[in-house]
Formats: C-alpha cells, sequence, structure tokens
C-alpha cells in the first residue's frame, strides 16, 4: 500500500483538489563510521486532500519527524519531489506551519507577540497584526492571556499559543510533530478536542505524526503506519467513524486493535533489527580492541 | 538588612585589631582613620586636625575625589564601550559562521590566555602614554569576555527558534534581531559584567603606569608617601564605584532577560 489515491475521506470531501504530493522522495543519510548510506526514508509516496488531517505513526526513530522536516522545507530530500499546492517546495515558509514538539516559543516576547511574529516578519501594520493575532488566540480560547510571559503558561497552553501562531499565517499545510507528546494525558485530551474543533471550524489541511495510535485514530480522516529501516509506509486506513469519537467504543478498539497488531510487529522488528547492530559492533569497543 | 551584616562584622573585627593593637597602626589604619581619609578627600572637610590623624587635617588629596574618581571612570566608560562593542559584533559573527569560527576562534583563545598586563609595552610604544593607552588596555580586557561570551550565546540558539523564524520568512537580519541577539541576551550580560569588572582592574594598572590620575593612581601615590589611610581609602573607593557600575549595568539589563532571570535560578 503505498498510494494514497484510493483514500477518500468521506465525510470530508470538502475538496478533490490535492494539497500536498510527494513522489518517490528518499531520504539517504552518509555514515562516516561506516562508510554506507543510512537509508531513513525509501520512495515515499503520498497525496493530502486539501482540508484533510492525516496522521503519520511508526516506531520511534521511522523518519517520520525527518519526512515532517523535508515537507516543512527545513530539509531536503535525496531524491523525490514534494509539492504544495502544486508548486515544488524548495525551502520554508509561511505555506507550511510546524507545530514542534517542544513548542518553539519565544520566551523574550508575551504571548500575544510570539502569535503575532510571523505577520511582523511579513510586514504587517502593527494594528491589522494584533487584530489578527488575537483572532487567532481567540481560536485556541487564550485571549485572555494575551499579555503574559508565555514562560507562566501551562505546557498545554504553550502548545496552544504555538498553534495560533501558525493559524495566523494561513499556512496550506498544518505539519504537527508529536505536538501533544509533553504534556499530561488530561491536557492531552482536551488538546486534541481543541484541535477537532479548529479543524472543523477552518478546514485546515493537516499532517499530524504521533507515536499513539490512539491519537491518531480519535482525530484523522486517515492513519498512515510507517515501517523503520528504512522508513516507509506499511499501511494506511481511512477512518469512517462518526465525530466527536469515542475511544472507548468498541467500534474504535477494533480499529486500534488492527493497527496495534501491525505496529507491533513493526517495533519488534526494529528491536530486533538494533540488538543486531549492537552486537556487531561490540568487537570494535575500545576495551575488546587490546585483546585483539 | 541582610546585606549589611557581613560587611559590619568586618569593619568591626578590623577596628578590634587595630584598637587592640595586634596589628600596628603603622600599617593597617584603623577604621576611623580611613573613614576621616575618605571625608577629607571626598568633601574637602578635614576632621580631627589634631593629634591622632596622621596628616593634622587636610591632605593633598582634599576634595579631590570627585576629580579622581571621573578621571577612572571615563576611561572605563570609553575602554569599556570600545571593547564590548567590538566583542558583541565579533562574537556574533563567530557564533554565526562557522567557517569564520574556525578560521578566528584558536587566535582569540590564544590572545585570550595573554594577561593583558603583558600588553603594556606595546600599547605604550603605539600610543605612549596617557589617555590612549589606558583605552587601549580596558577595551582589550572588556574585548575578550564579550566576545566568548557572545559567541557561546548565539551558538546556544536552539534550532527550532531559528526554524520558527525561518518558517516565518525572516531574512538574515530579521533572525539576527529578533531571535538570535534575543535569545544570546543573558549569556551576553553575564560577558558584559565580566568585561565591567575587568575594567576596572585594568584602569587601576593603566593608571600606575601609563597615567596619572584617577583612583589607582592616588592609591599608587599614597602607597609612596606610606598614607595607608589613603591607601585603603583609594581601595574602597574603587570596590564602590565597580560594585556600583555592575548594579547599574545589572538594573538596565534586567529588564531584556527577565524571561531568562525568572525562568532560571536567577536572582
Amino acid at each position: 500500500m503505498k498510494h494514497l489515491d484510493d483514500i477518500a475521506p468521506a465525510a470530508y470531501e470538502r475538496s478533490s483538489e490535492w494539497e500536498l504530493e510527494i513522489d518517490g522522495l528518499f531520504k539517504e543519510f552518509e555514515e562516516p563510521s561506516s562508510g554506507g548510506t543510512n537509508v531513513v526514508l525509501e520512495n515515499i509516496d503520498m497525496k493530502v486532500r486539501k482540508g484533510d488531517l492525516i496522521s503519520i505513526v511508526g516506531p520511534s526513530g521511522c523518519g517520520k519527524s525527518t519526512l515532517l522536516k523535508i515537507i516543512a522545507g527545513f530539509e531536503k530530500p535525496t531524491r523525490g519531489s514534494v509539492r504544495l499546492g502544486g508548486r515544488t517546495i524548495t525551502g520554508s515558509g509561511p505555506d507550511q506551519m510546524m507545530v514542534f514538539q517542544d513548542y518553539a516559543l519565544f520566551p523574550w516576547m508575551n504571548t500575544v507577540e510570539n502569535v503575532e511574529f510571523g505577520l511582523r516578519i511579513q510586514k504587517l501594520d502593527k494594528k491589522e497584526r494584533r487584530e489578527k493575532a488575537m483572532e487567532a488566540l481567540g481560536r485556541v480560547s487564550l485571549q485572555h492571556v494575551a499579555e503574559r510571559p508565555v514562560y507562566m503558561l501551562s505546557g498545554g497552553m504553550q502548545q496552544r499559543v504555538a498553534i495560533a501562531r501558525a493559524l495566523v499565517m494561513q499556512p496550506r499545510i498544518l505539519l504537527m510533530d508529536e505536538p501533544f507528546g509533553a504534556v499530561d494525558a488530561q491536557q492531552r485530551h482536551l488538546l486534541q478536542e481543541e484541535l477537532m474543533r479548529i479543524w472543523r471550524d477552518t478546514g485546515q489541511t493537516i499532517l499530524f505524526v504521533t507515536h499513539s495510535l490512539d491519537e491518531a485514530i480519535f482525530l484523522s480522516s486517515s492513519v498512515l503506519l510507517m515501517a523503520i529501516n528504512p522508513g516507509r509506509f506499511i499501511h494506511s486506513d481511512v477512518i469512517t467513524l462518526d465525530r466527536p469519537r469515542d475511544s472507548t467504543s468498541e467500534p474504535f478498539n477494533q480499529i486500534e486493535r488492527k493497527l496495534r497488531a501491525l505496529l507491533d510487529t513493526e517495533v519488534h522488528k526494529a528491536e530486533a533489527q538494533f540488538e543486531m547492530s549492537i552486537a556487531e559492533q561490540s568487537p570494535k569497543r575500545w576495551w575488546s580492541r587490546r585483546q585483539r | 538588612m541582610v546585606p549589611t551584616i557581613v560587611p559590619v562584622i568586618v569593619i568591626l573585627a578590623w577596628w578590634l585589631v587595630t584598637k587592640a593593637g595586634i596589628i600596628s597602626g603603622t600599617f593597617l589604619p584603623t577604621p576611623g582613620k580611613v573613614g576621616s581619609a575618605l571625608l577629607d578627600w571626598t568633601t574637602g572637610i578635614a576632621p580631627g586636625a589634631t593629634g591622632e590623624n596622621q596628616g593634622g587635617g587636610a591632605s593633598v588629596y582634599n576634595g579631590y575625589w570627585l576629580r579622581d574618581a571621573w578621571a577612572s571612570g571615563f576611561r572605563v566608560l570609553l575602554g569599556f564601550s570600545v571593547g564590548s562593542a567590538l566583542g558583541l559584533i565579533i562574537g556574533t559573527l563567530l557564533g554565526y559562521f562557522p567557517l569564520f569560527r574556525r578560521a578566528v576562534e584558536p587566535l582569540i583563545h590564544m590572545l585570550r590566555a595573554i594577561p593583558i598586563i603583558g600588553w603594556l609595552p606595546l600599547s605604550l610604544v603605539f600610543f605612549g602614554f596617557g589617555l590612549k593607552s589606558a583605552v587601549f588596555l580596558v577595551a582589550l580586557g572588556c574585548f575578550f569576555p564579550v566576545v566568548v561570551n557572545t559567541m557561546s550565546g548565539v551558538q546556544g540558539v536552539s534550532l527550532s527558534s531559528l526554524r520558527v523564524g525561518s518558517m516565518m520568512g525572516a531574512s538574515r537580519s530579521q533572525q539576527l534581531r529578533f531571535i538570535i541577539v534575543p535569545s544570546a541576551m543573558p549569556s551576553i550580560i553575564t560577558g558584559l559584567r565580566v568585561a565591567m569588572g575587568f575594567a576596572w582592574i585594568l584602569v587601576i594598572v593603566a593608571e600606575w603606569l601609563a597615567v596619572r590620575s584617577g583612583l589607582g593612581y592616588t592609591l599608587l601615590d599614597a602607597y609612596r608617601f606610606v598614607r595607608y589611610d589613603y591607601v585603603i581609602a583609594a581601595m574602597i573607593s574603587i570596590g564602590a564605584v565597580g560594585f556600583l557600575s555592575d548594579k547599574l549595568l545589572y538594573r538596565v539589563s534586567l529588564r531584556t532577560v527577565r524571561w531568562h532571570t525568572e525562568t532560571t535560578l536567577g536572582t
């Protein structure tokens, strides 16, 4: 399963346009120690419809974050093309907004200044950018902390500020890299519901990377599973459950069980490979070198 | 209240040691004598012109404190400004451009290892006796802590902060202005404070060797004339103005790094 053309997000057919198209993408790193190349991403093909919310789930180190960085324009692919709104991505810019796991807010600016930062760079005048920033803060229900320093806010609130900062730029695609990974379970659930509301209200195209299957199924119109070594898509599922979804319902659990089984196989494979690579390396260590 | 406890104990101990004759008054004058020397020097009022006061009233330093302090302060201000400005610019470049860093950093660390006083002969040859030499030494002393701290501050800017800038479409100069410099600010301020400390040390050294005025020169002069009360008065004066200039610098800078002091152990 490689192409997603056949994935029709049933309830979310706002548009038939492809917002994001990735063809034959490879990402390889040279490994100076062994002289070989490490294939992080192998032959990635994917398409995302405008207004879609797609999740990518995979074991740690499978390259899902790297894929997001390539789409964001922070890193270049070794081969293959990434097109956004029909145009090939050449670098980062306001069309692709990333929400980072560590929020990446600027502590030297207060909350609303953080949100309007992008507009300031885009040279909007002061009044207009403040208005837009306040509106974006309203979307994440944080207008009341606009003048507060960001470091005084809780982790969940900080991530909402980061989401507002991204939304205010009206990007073609919102890239979220394990955005709720650092907040506690209750906050996480609230953030997920908030994201759902934002998505419903704005029709924002979102690509969401997570290691939580539960989160992916709760949020997305389709879930993509990735395997490791090399990073590649192994499975995709359209989630047609009615919204708002109930993560304790039987249909939800059925999907989760099925995807979990696929994912676990991958995780075990990855662990086995990792142990093998450790075993290969150990004779080369300095303390054993002396004995030779 | 708390910050006054230790100084009061020290002065009390000093007073006891001199009063009890454990250390001879010739070598260590009493706090009272130093106090009257300070009063004489700063205000021109010569207290206790009788007996115990060594000089018997007004000294040659009478009322010249402000002139002396200004002479030193002016050199500090000039040297600190020049040295720090250069340190800021070069430190930022060093932090930002890896190639420049590879080319220049070893030289900086090598030069940094040379005690500033080692530059004195060259300084005298090139700038002669006088203000220029003093300012050169102070500026040089200020340059190194600022350049090293600015560089490490710039290098410490988080990758995700820079990525936020680049995804918003920030140009290099905008990255610098909105992200790199503010983020490096706590480190830069540490550098500036260390530099200010060095500036006061070096201005005294310069006044012993390259110019003939200021608090440091008065210290040396008083030593030559065996006026230890004025030596200690000069020491206290230098400590006080150094302390005040650091406080002032810290106050001014605090606003820009409140985010840092409030998220760390800080103040």
